[in-house]
């Protein structure tokens, strides 16, 4: 796809509302703070900064492709800082932790994960985490209105878990006060695939990131598989991971991870194509050789 | 895209030529990481610098990370770049001087 999706939401944003494109690049400051205090829970994690957010817009700009045309200015704001909110779940603090952790209804996590640490818990339901990290600290980022927190919190908790089918909490057009709606399973729906298929070694800078001193095996196989990924290439109709390795056991571990983003992009499909307006093309996941289009 | 280092003082000043986009972040990328580590302050001189897509921003934007606030500088942007900079925020976040 070519360079003209480039910075495509946030160009059309500053030209449909330069006042909704002001507040999402005001936010951008606090925002690259907030996000990088993932860290300090999980130290040895691949990236989940602001770095990984530009690539998550990035990734929806392509995914949206010539459909941007049909997006209004509310739904663009709302997609950009969900790309943004997506993971500051990941980093929030003990005192938010304690008081976030009782409105979360955790089903039967701790039946099947009696021994779950709480970075455990972060992390697996740092959606909803993230989602409550905005309500509380909404007035800090000048969140239009309630409806665009709803849309934006509703759109964060969306990459992980959530059924983009259920009308009641994913609607197809809910209208603010412009007059506008916002398609919630779509918006939810790129940033679940675009936060999914950033994989490519390209996410975790090499001067940021010192692979040889990771331990644990969950990372290691982590940062491998990234680190053969030399770029995830978005295609009308398919995505492509473009792989450089001969090492079998990496190999394995990427089709084992295309199979879980093919799920991923069928359920996408399932809560957009034919119930929204809008349409993801992409159907499927390809794996090839980086070596051999050279 | 052409890539010229040089350092003086602890000082290392980037110059970059051309286009940063995904195909040649990672030479971008290998060029900051090569030198980053031994420079007090860095400054990217982006006088013949005619793009950067979100692949070039994101080392940019992690070269800022290792350097840490008010030690690095980004000088000489042209106009499409620092619009760039504008319509993504991070003219906010980045120590810009223009052309």
């Amino acid at each position: 796809m070519s360079d003209n999706y480039d910075y495509a939401m946030e160009r059309r944003l500053r030209e449909l509302s330069p006042e909704l494109h002001k507040l999402f690049t005001e936010s951008v400051f606090g925002l690259q703070h907030i996000l990088s205090n993932y860290l300090l829970i999980f130290p040895t994690f691949t990236d989940h900064t602001e770095l990984h957010s530009l690539n998550v817009i990035d990734f929806c700009n392509r995914i949206i492709g010539d459909q941007l045309e049909k997006l209004n200015a509310d739904e663009i704001y709302s997609l950009l800082m969900g790309c943004y909110f997506h993971d500051t779940g990941m980093g929030i603090r003990e005192k938010d932790y304690e008081e976030f952790s009782k409105q979360i209804d955790f089903g039967d996590y701790f039946e099947k994960h009696s021994d779950a640490s709480v970075p455990d818990i972060i992390r697996d339901f740092h959606n909803e985490f993230s989602g409550l990290f905005l309500r509380k600290y909404s007035a800090l980022f000048e969140v239009p209105s309630e409806k665009h927190l709803d849309a934006i919190i509703q759109i964060s908790r969306g990459h992980r878990k959530t059924d983009l089918t259920d009308e009641k909490e994913y609607p197809i057009a809910m209208t603010v006060d412009s007059g506008n709606t916002i398609c919630f399973p779509y918006l939810a729906g790129l940033i679940r695939l675009a936060d999914e298929i950033d994989v490519a070694a390209g996410r975790n800078l090499s001067f940021l990131y010192d692979t040889e001193t990771l331990t644990n095996e969950k990372d290691i196989i982590e940062f491998g598989k990234h680190e053969a990924i030399k770029e995830v290439v978005v295609l009308e109709d398919r995505f492509v991971l473009m792989i450089d390795t001969d090492d079998e056991f990496v190999i394995n571990n990427i089709r084992k991870m295309a199979r879980k983003m093919q799920k991923t992009v069928d359920e996408c499909n399932l809560a957009v194509t034919g119930r929204t307006p809008y349409t993801i093309t992409q159907k499927t996941i390809e794996i090839r050789r980086a070596r051999d289009i050279k | 895209m052409n890539i010229n280092t040089k350092k003086e003082n602890g000082i290392l000043t980037i110059r970059v030529e051309g286009k940063i986009d995904t195909g040649t972040a990672p030479a971008f990328e290998s060029a900051v990481k090569g030198e980053i580590g031994q420079c007090s302050k860095l400054v990217f001189d982006f006088e013949k610098l005619s793009y950067i897509s979100s692949a070039g921003l994101r080392v940019l934007l992690g070269a800022q990370k290792f350097m840490g606030e008010g030690e690095m500088k980004v000088i000489n942007v042209n106009d499409t770049v620092n619009d760039i900079f504008e319509i993504t925020g991070f003219s906010y976040v980045l120590d810009i001087t223009r052309a």
